[in-house]
């Protein structure tokens, strides 16, 4: 996509436009042209036709003289001019009667060539003829028998005839005259006199000689001329009589009329049109280049998107996989805090503790988020109890509040409904992230959280109105705007010490729009900013809340009590998970409780254990190789022979995405415990399940408890190689891990040495050093530097002659050495068990 | 890019048709005008003769082309054979608006035919037939008859003029009597021996009379009545004056002295005009006299004299003002009185009855 083409299209496109606009200009000046014509002709056309009525009048009017004269001869004696004063003379007018040789017998003898109507009549036709001095001359032949003797004449001075005849044109708009074949002016109208001169001015011969080009074919004809400013519409017609002519002009206007105002009108309309073909034009163009354009962004728009899908993928991957370990250390970590009793160590576990859940919140986040970019997120409804979400969040934020030194003010409306239908899950997380944040750009003052709600006419929904406050930072006007935006961090200098992904409130705002609330932000930058969320929730039942503070913080606190403290050694657990540490930490947290654990690594073995014994509960890890939790759980309800089917069974999981409660629901379990494993949590969930009679709620019993385990370790001196104090520290602290873990060692001792001896026999490297890495791994775990040092050794020898690096001499190195190495492994097998013993006794 | 070009010269040629559509487009939106005028033509000959039927056509012809009429000619049309009738019924159908008949004897042959076409205009060249759509035309001939009389009269010696002539009727007798008027008025002696051929055009019949006239009748000067200038020819050959018609012979010597000729393409030009102007037949005739140029006396030979010519223009004068040929006394050549002193014969009686002849003529049994 270079600019070349786009310039090119460019260029076409003007060429288009001046094309187009040339042509319609072409036409519009033809059309014009054409149209300024066509009203001519039609006014020329009208003008003549009234010059043709013109000349009718005319006819008519000499007609009549001639008639009148006619009629006269029968009653005169041509001769004696008998009766002759029948013929009134007039002033202007007179008659007179010639022979045929011209003689007058009365009246003036008149020139025979000046009016050739005498010799028209002499051959016994009526005439009329023009004199050289505007007279017009009416002629009549007198018979004698057949043939002519006398004609007998009337001769008008013009302006007589004229004031008889009395024609006006166009309502006297126009002027006309009765003119000779020479052009000469016979009947000049009193009213509206024709100039003579007009006939010589440069455009009206021109404009004669076009009508008398038409009146060859033509009575009458007119033709447009201007002149003295006006155009003005001269015309011509013939009468009949030969010599006769009437001619005029017309102002264009007066002929015009409105019909002038066609050509305006359709110059108006044409230019109409091509505004409109501007305006089509320009927006085609602009559609083209949008298409265009949006084209382009299109593509760059899928290749972003791709990228960002890619991202967010390796993100959810990423998270994923990085949530296993964390989970690890996170559970191992709370096995460190229960059982140390170090102050510098607990000190260091409670900063893992914070870090690592820290770590966890951002990674569910991040996973959060992508749901939401990739639009997997779903809202998930049922019915909760709002009383103890509140206490839920407000249980733990209670504690951050305390640890910063800020007050933690909760204000519930008391006629709130208990029980609610939404996605609880997902408003505990709103809740926690707007009071997270607010707690943590808080440094002074307090947090407020304020639950109200406002209830519709029929009681079946309410939008909770859920008020978080703080006194911190706040929040600038301009920054308001893009708060909800990702990765959005306001005022990045000053709050670098603060950490978080900027995620927080773009899930939130999320969420939020997914249940169909709102968020809503008031802040004054410096004093504080208050978060107001709208959520919608619909009613179930018809209970109140009451007074939050006294039905759920207390109880809460029991209940936490309860939890913490009950012991049920006639129950059973059984503990199904592929990974054999978290077995042991699920072992160790729920060792207080002195719950009968039997445990085992795979779905299978699971199964075969349910047909053999019943169990109180059934903790079912999700993720495991051949058969997951989930078959698990399924064929497990299938089987006839299975003595637990009755029984709850809660997933452990990893993870633990939102929706992964319902999942788990729906797959048939009845609850879930997500990893990294919290000990109060599993207790809980535990105790949750088990049958109310197994359950001794013991205080003390705890107290002694805890109070036995403190351990009396020997030292150094006395174990020789075994170094129980580090080893113990390996195992979190606790004596009983310790413990089981020396016995494990000693458990497998006999095999592992019976496995290194053959491997090297058949010199199977390999598997020896695997086998022998293990030993080492083992060997430290109980503290024993000393051996984990020897097989160091030989796993590094073993290592080169994998690797095929001096494989002889790396032979002989271990030949040497593994007989030294079993001795001492034998050594530290008989110590451990001295000291399992010892412990024991 | 080529493709590109190929479609920007595409449009511009698109661009290009368009507009020159829309001008011709334009350009065609005439007004409502009559479409072309036709008219038709009859003639008896051929349109290529140089004699009557030729001249017709000929004016015809350019009157037709000055005027942008379109013209349809039917030659070879015979008088009395019914084919008259035939070719306006032709005419009528190939949309001819305006007929024009040039034959003498067409007029009168088609009565019935012309009643037939109420809304064609008739113009016939002889007087003796009107109609509502017949209007008549012709020149004032005998004028110039009468001036080639008095070139006859003053050239004479035998004082013996021949006249060879178609056939009776009043063109033909109007022409005899103004020529013999003519002969008269400066020969008082002399007379005129008219030939009838019968035909208007018969070369076998035509040199027969001349023949007749020169050898049985002495005759000095011929003159003629035809269509053709056979007897002119004749004339020459014997060595004798000859006076032609029509138009001018070519190829003969001095002692053709002149011509009575026509001018078709003037009248014709204002006839087919009157037409056009929407005026057809509001005449009843149409008579166009010397002074109009229709009818003339052709250019003189070396032998006519000074005094001739004289006389010539003064008689022209004379008819100029009126004191026309058919003027003053005038007795028939039986001796009855046609015309008085101070009378004048009108045209209806040139026209229509002029069925004797004046003293002077003597008609060859």
């Amino acid at each position: 996509m270079s600019k070349k083409p786009e310039i090119k299209v460019m260029k076409n496109n003007i060429w288009v436009i001046a094309v187009s606009f040339l042509i319609l200009i072409v036409v519009c000046i033809a059309m014009w042209w054409k149209m300024q014509d066509i009203i001519d002709v039609q006014m020329e056309h009208q003008v003549a036709q009234q010059g043709k009525a013109l000349s009718g009048i005319v006819n008519n009017s000499f007609g009549e003289e001639l008639q009148l004269l006619s009629d006269i001869t029968a009653l005169i004696d041509m001769e004696t001019g008998k009766l002759k004063d029948i013929l009134k003379e007039e002033e202007g007018v007179s008659y007179g009667v010639l022979r045929i040789n011209g003689e007058a017998t009365y009246g003036e003898a008149l020139d025979v060539s000046e009016y050739d109507g005498i010799v028209e009549s002499l051959h016994g036709n009526d005439a009329v003829s023009c004199g050289d001095d505007s007279s017009v001359l009416f002629t009549v032949p007198v018979y004698s028998g057949e043939n002519v003797k006398y004609v007998l004449y009337k001769l008008y001075d013009g302006d007589v005839l004229a004031e008889k005849l009395d024609i006006s044109c166009y309502d006297g708009k126009g002027v006309c005259a009765v003119i000779d074949i020479n052009g000469q002016i016979l009947l000049q109208m009193e009213d509206a006199p024709l100039d003579s001169a007009l006939f010589y001015a440069e455009d009206c011969t021109k404009a004669y000689a076009s009508i008398r080009d038409k009146m060859n074919i033509n009575s009458a004809a007119a033709s447009v001329c201007k002149v003295e400013g006006e155009n003005r519409l001269f015309f011509a017609s013939e009468t009949e009589y030969s010599g006769v002519y009437i001619t005029g002009w017309v102002p264009e206007e007066a002929v015009a009329g409105d019909i002038g105002l066609l050509i305006p009108l359709v110059l108006w309309c044409f230019g109409l049109l091509w505004l409109l073909l501007v305006i089509v034009t320009i927006y085609l163009l602009g559609a083209e280049k949008k298409a265009r354009e949006s084209d382009e962004l299109r593509q760059a728009k899928q290749i972003a998107e791709e990228a960002n899908s890619a991202k967010t993928n390796f993100l959810a991957n990423m998270s994923h996989e990085i949530r296993t370990p964390i989970n690890a250390v996170i559970g191992m970590n709370e096995m460190i805090i229960r059982e140390s009793t170090d102050e510098a160590i607990l000190e260091y576990a409670g900063n893992i503790d914070i870090a690592g859940h820290s770590l966890l919140s951002i990674i569910n986040d991040i996973l959060d988020f992508s749901k939401i970019e990739s639009g997997k997120m779903e809202i998930v409804c049922e019915e909760y109890k709002l009383g103890e979400l509140l206490n839920d969040v407000v249980t733990m934020m209670e504690l951050k509040a305390k640890q910063k030194n800020l007050g933690f003010e909760v204000d519930v409306c008391s006629d709130l409904p208990e029980v609610l239908y939404g996605d609880d899950m997902r408003i505990k997380q709103i809740l926690l992230n707007l009071l997270n944040n607010a707690v943590k750009y808080t440094s002074a003052g307090k947090v407020g959280l304020n639950i109200k709600g406002e209830k519709d006419e029929a009681a079946e929904s309410i939008n909770l109105i859920m008020e978080i406050k703080d006194t911190g930072i706040g929040i600038r006007e301009e920054d308001i705007e893009g708060l909800f935006k990702h990765f959005q961090r306001l005022d990045l200098e000053t709050n670098r010490d603060i950490e978080g992904t900027g995620l927080g409130l773009a899930i939130t705002h999320n969420l939020v729009k997914m249940m169909g609330g709102e968020i809503k932000v008031q802040s004054v930058y410096g004093e504080g900013s208050t978060f107001t969320v709208y959520l919608p929730q619909s009613i179930r039942g018809k209970e109140c809340l009451g007074d939050f503070v006294k039905n759920y913080r207390n109880s809460a606190g029991r209940l936490k009590k309860y939890a913490n403290a009950y012991v049920a050694p006639d129950a059973s657990v059984l503990v199904v998970d592929d990974n054999q540490i978290n077995l042991q930490v699920v072992k160790n947290l729920l060792k207080k409780t002195r719950l009968n654990i039997t445990t085992c690594m795979s779905g299978k073995q699971a199964l075969e254990l349910m047909c053999k014994n019943r169990y109180d509960v059934i903790l079912l890890d999700h993720m495991m190789p051949g058969m997951d939790g989930i078959q698990t759980l399924k064929k497990s309800k299938e089987m006839p022979e299975n003595k637990n089917s009755d029984i709850a069974v809660i997933a452990l999981t990893a993870n633990a995405v939102s929706g992964a409660k319902e999942m788990y629901l729906e797959a048939g379990f009845s609850d879930y415990v997500s990893k990294p494993i919290v000990g109060t949590i599993l207790e809980e969930k535990i105790a949750k399940y088990l049958p109310e009679e197994k359950i001794i709620l013991t205080e003390e019993e705890t107290k002694t408890e805890t109070q036995e385990t403190e351990p009396v370790l020997p030292t150094q001196d006395e174990a020789g190689l075994i170094d129980y104090e580090t080893g113990k520290k390996y195992c979190g602290d606790s004596l009983e891990m310790y413990a089981e873990i020396l016995k494990m060692f000693c458990q497998q001792y006999e095999k592992k040495k019976a496995d290194l001896e053959r491997f090297l026999n058949e010199k199977n490297w390999n598997d020896y050093t695997v086998l022998i890495h293990s030993t080492k791994t083992n060997a430290l775990n109980i503290g024993s530097k000393s051996l984990a040092d020897k097989c160091l050794e030989l796993e590094k020898a073993g290592k080169s002659i994998r690797e095929g690096v001096d494989t002889e001499s790396n032979i002989a190195f271990i030949s040497e050495h593994h007989e030294d190495a079993m001795n001492m492994y034998s050594k530290v097998m008989r110590e451990a068990m001295d000291f399992l013993a010892k412990q024991e006794g | 890019m080529k493709n590109n070009k190929n479609k920007q010269y595409l449009l511009l040629i698109a661009a290009a048709v368009l507009l020159i559509a829309i001008i011709v487009f334009i350009f065609t939106i005439n007004l409502k005008e009559d479409s072309t005028a036709k008219v038709g033509l009859i003639i008896t000959g051929s349109v290529t003769d140089d004699g009557w039927n030729g001249m017709h056509y000929q004016g015809v012809k350019s009157a037709c082309e000055s005027l942008g009429v379109e013209l349809i000619v039917k030659e070879n049309v015979s008088e009395g054979t019914g084919r008259c009738a035939e070719a306006i019924d032709e005419l009528v159908s190939e949309g001819a608006g305006m007929i024009i008949l040039s034959s003498y004897a067409y007029p009168v042959e088609v009565q019935e035919t012309v009643g037939k076409y109420p809304e064609i205009s008739f113009y016939g060249i002889s007087a003796e037939y009107y109609a509502e759509n017949m209007t008549s035309y012709f020149g004032r001939m005998y004028q110039a008859r009468y001036l080639a009389g008095v070139v006859a009269g003053m050239k004479t010696e035998s004082d013996t003029i021949g006249y060879v002539a178609a056939m009776p009727n009043s063109e033909v007798n109007r022409g005899i009597n103004a020529f013999t008027l003519g002969v008269k008025s400066v020969n008082e002696d002399a007379e005129v021996v008219v030939v009838w051929t019968d035909e208007w055009e018969d070369e076998k019949k035509e040199l027969e009379a001349a023949k007749i006239l020169m050898e049985e009748k002495g005759v000095d000067v011929l003159t003629y009545h035809q269509n053709q200038h056979y007897v002119a020819q004749a004339a020459d050959e014997a060595g004798i004056y000859s006076i032609g018609y029509n138009a001018v012979a070519e190829g003969l010597s001095d002692k053709y002295l002149t011509a009575a000729v026509w001018d078709w393409n003037a009248l014709y030009c204002q006839i087919i005009r009157e037409y056009l102007q929407g005026k057809g037949n509001t005449v009843k005739r149409h008579w166009f006299g010397i002074n109009t140029g229709v009818v003339a006396l052709s250019e003189y030979s070396a032998l006519i004299d000074e005094d001739i010519i004289e006389k010539i223009e003064e008689a022209k004068a004379e008819i100029g003002e009126g004191n026309d040929v058919f003027s003053g006394v005038i007795y028939d050549n039986t001796g009855k009185i046609r015309c008085d002193e101070g009378e004048l014969i009108s045209d209806e009686i040139l026209l229509e009855k002029m069925d004797w002849f004046v003293d002077g003529v003597v008609i060859y049994e």
